[in-house]
């Protein structure tokens, strides 16, 4: 029947995943939105490169890493006693690089519409450029990083390929919902992967449509209109 | 010297055009009014940014009473945290999430909370505030925008106050009300004031010295009256787009009509603003409006007939522009046929009339 440990599993993945993307992230996407440097492109032609790739392609990679002959993954191993491949750190590692677009053009696009001549007037008031990105930077730009951690969130929990290929299928370590459909479906249960597909959809649609309401309840700063 | 803004900087942008100042010195007295004169594109936003430590010029040196702002031998260029300035700019820039007086409040954080919301409420009253204090920035008119801009600039008692274009989003009435209240905050706070302005009566009202800037360079610096009544060339005088400026006191008012006194001089003038007698005002006059006749000719309806003596006339594209001695330097244009039918040559006794209200008064 219906796979409570998968959803258990994705849900926490997704959640780790988000939330680290969000740290990550948003200070990428402020140096990516302010920055005049010109290798700009190539670092954002870098955190686009997974909506390109097919997700096997990534995880290929991953695996050839982390696993347990690729350079990380001995380093990794020798150190720390951490392996990453078919492990839950592991999935959060690929789901973060997988998903880093989901979450740093959105959160670039946010700080790319604070208006310069804000952080401009910020800095002649004597407030530094940190402070000014937590006081003018970070509230203005706010619609877009709860669009970015939704988006990031919402498409680990859809994630398969990468989790596949880093992940495997364990049942409770690394069985996701998604993998857990494919594996139903594998194995002709269709009654089981038609009963966790319907709830991934519902709870899919649901958490979108409750992130997108409040998105719209939020005031959406307005540039004070001209005299 | 310790009291004075040395400038001497070049900038170059990629297209081509530069803007480069040569060792200038503004006096940065206390209540001190600069006003940075000229068309848009000649320069003056440039100048203030580089002043503000928002553009970087690529040589040169800038100190403000004593203190090296930048200095392009030795890389130094000090960030706009560190120049304690106020920079208003012409679009006021108000945080959009943040309310008057939390805009007002933005830079004085690191004061201990007594004494800055003392700061925030007297910079509110200041300029009339205090009933949009919990307003946010779209809630309020232009006119309140600016006056909440200039009241967060002003808390921080900064030693410089920049001011780009202060008044030219609001609409005429606005602009001259909030000109005069401009004023009376420069004069309270004492702080010293560059403001920069393409509009000659806010450059009028507002400067205790003006710098005329064309094409990326300064013309002239001077007070007022040396730069409106002699201007250094020929362009200088077409960008001031005024031909006779001459300082007067408000004698008398009787509604809209106001007399004053220019050099010993009786004019009599149409003024809507609010002035009061004994206020010192610009009387302005534009050389086309002055018409000239002989000596006791029949009386009109105008005004204002001021006897004098023709100083120089000189021909432009068939039009006369003549200098005038009536008790200060007046200029009028007059076409080469009335030059001739009048007789005029240099010394000519003659009879300038002007209608009151072409007689301009600029509070000040």
């Amino acid at each position: 029947m219906f796979d409570w440990q998968a959803v258990r599993l994705t849900l926490a993945l997704a959640a780790a995943t988000a939330a680290i993307l969000f740290f990550a992230g948003v200070p990428i996407a402020w140096w990516l939105a302010s920055t005049r440097w010109r290798f700009r492109a190539w670092v954002e032609a870098i955190v686009a490169l997974p909506l390109v790739l097919p997700p096997t392609v990534l995880g290929f990679y991953l695996l050839v890493l982390l696993g347990p002959r690729g350079p990380v993954g001995m380093a990794l191993e020798s150190t720390f006693g951490l392996r990453l491949v078919f492990s839950f750190p592991g999935m959060v590692v690929a789901s973060v690089l997988y998903s880093l677009p989901f979450a740093v053009q959105p959160f670039t696009a946010g700080f790319r519409a604070v208006d310069r001549r804000l952080i401009e007037a910020s800095w002649c008031l004597g407030v530094s450029r940190i402070v000014t990105f937590f006081r003018v930077g970070l509230p203005l730009a706010r619609p877009a990083l709860l669009a970015g951690l939704v988006l990031s969130f919402s498409h680990t929990v859809g994630e398969f390929g990468v989790i596949l290929m880093v992940g495997g299928n364990i049942p409770g370590v690394t069985r996701t919902i998604s993998v857990s459909i494919y594996d139903s479906v594998q194995a002709m249960d269709y009654a089981s992967a038609g009963w966790t597909a319907g709830i991934l959809l519902i709870f899919s649609f649901f958490v979108l449509s409750t992130m997108y309401s409040l998105q719209n309840r939020i005031r959406t700063p307005i540039w004070p209109k001209a005299s | 010297m310790a009291e004075s803004l040395l400038i001497n900087f070049s900038l170059n942008y990629p297209g081509g055009s530069s803007v480069r100042v040569d060792n200038l010195r503004l006096a940065a007295e206390n209540a001190m009014v600069t006003v940075l004169f000229g068309a848009s594109g000649s320069g003056k936003t440039t100048f203030l940014r580089v002043l503000a430590g928002l553009a970087l010029p690529d040589s040169g040196s800038v100190s403000f009473r004593g203190t090296v702002w930048f200095d392009g031998e030795a890389g130094l260029c000090l960030p706009p945290q560190d120049r304690n300035i106020g920079f208003v700019s012409q679009d006021y820039a108000l945080f959009p999430h943040l309310t008057v007086s939390q805009n007002v409040g933005y830079g004085l954080s690191e004061l201990p909370r007594i004494e800055r919301n003392g700061r925030v409420r007297e910079s509110l009253n200041w300029l009339g505030l205090e009933e949009l204090a919990e307003r946010r920035p779209a809630e309020i008119s232009g006119g309140q925008q600016q006056r909440a801009a200039l009241a967060r600039a002003v808390a921080r008692r900064p030693g410089l106050l920049l001011l780009d274009e202060p008044l030219s989003a609001l609409d005429a009435p606005t602009r001259r009300r909030l000109r005069g209240e401009l004023h009376a905050l420069i004069e309270r706070t004492g702080i010293p004031c560059l403001v920069v302005t393409h509009d000659p009566p806010e450059a009028l009202a507002l400067a205790d010295e003006i710098v005329l800037m064309h094409e990326g360079r300064i013309l002239q610096a001077g007070t007022p009256s040396e730069v409106f009544n002699h201007p250094a060339s020929i362009e200088a005088a077409q960008i001031l787009g005024i031909d006779t400026m001459v300082d007067g006191t408000v004698t008398s008012r009787d509604g809209a009509i106001v007399t004053v006194n220019a050099a010993g001089i009786r004019l009599t003038a149409v003024c809507h603003d609010p002035i009061s007698v004994g206020c010192s005002a610009a009387v302005c006059i534009r050389a086309e409006d002055v018409m000239l006749s002989l000596p006791g000719s029949v009386h009109g309806s105008a005004r204002n007939r001021l006897p004098g003596t023709v100083l120089n006339a000189v021909e432009e594209a068939g039009l006369t522009r003549i200098e005038i001695d009536c008790g200060f330097l007046l200029r009028a244009t007059l076409t080469r046929q009335s030059c001739e039918e009048l007789g005029i040559r240099v010394g000519t006794k003659i009879e300038a009339i002007i209608k009151a209200p072409n007689v301009h008064i600029i509070p000040r």
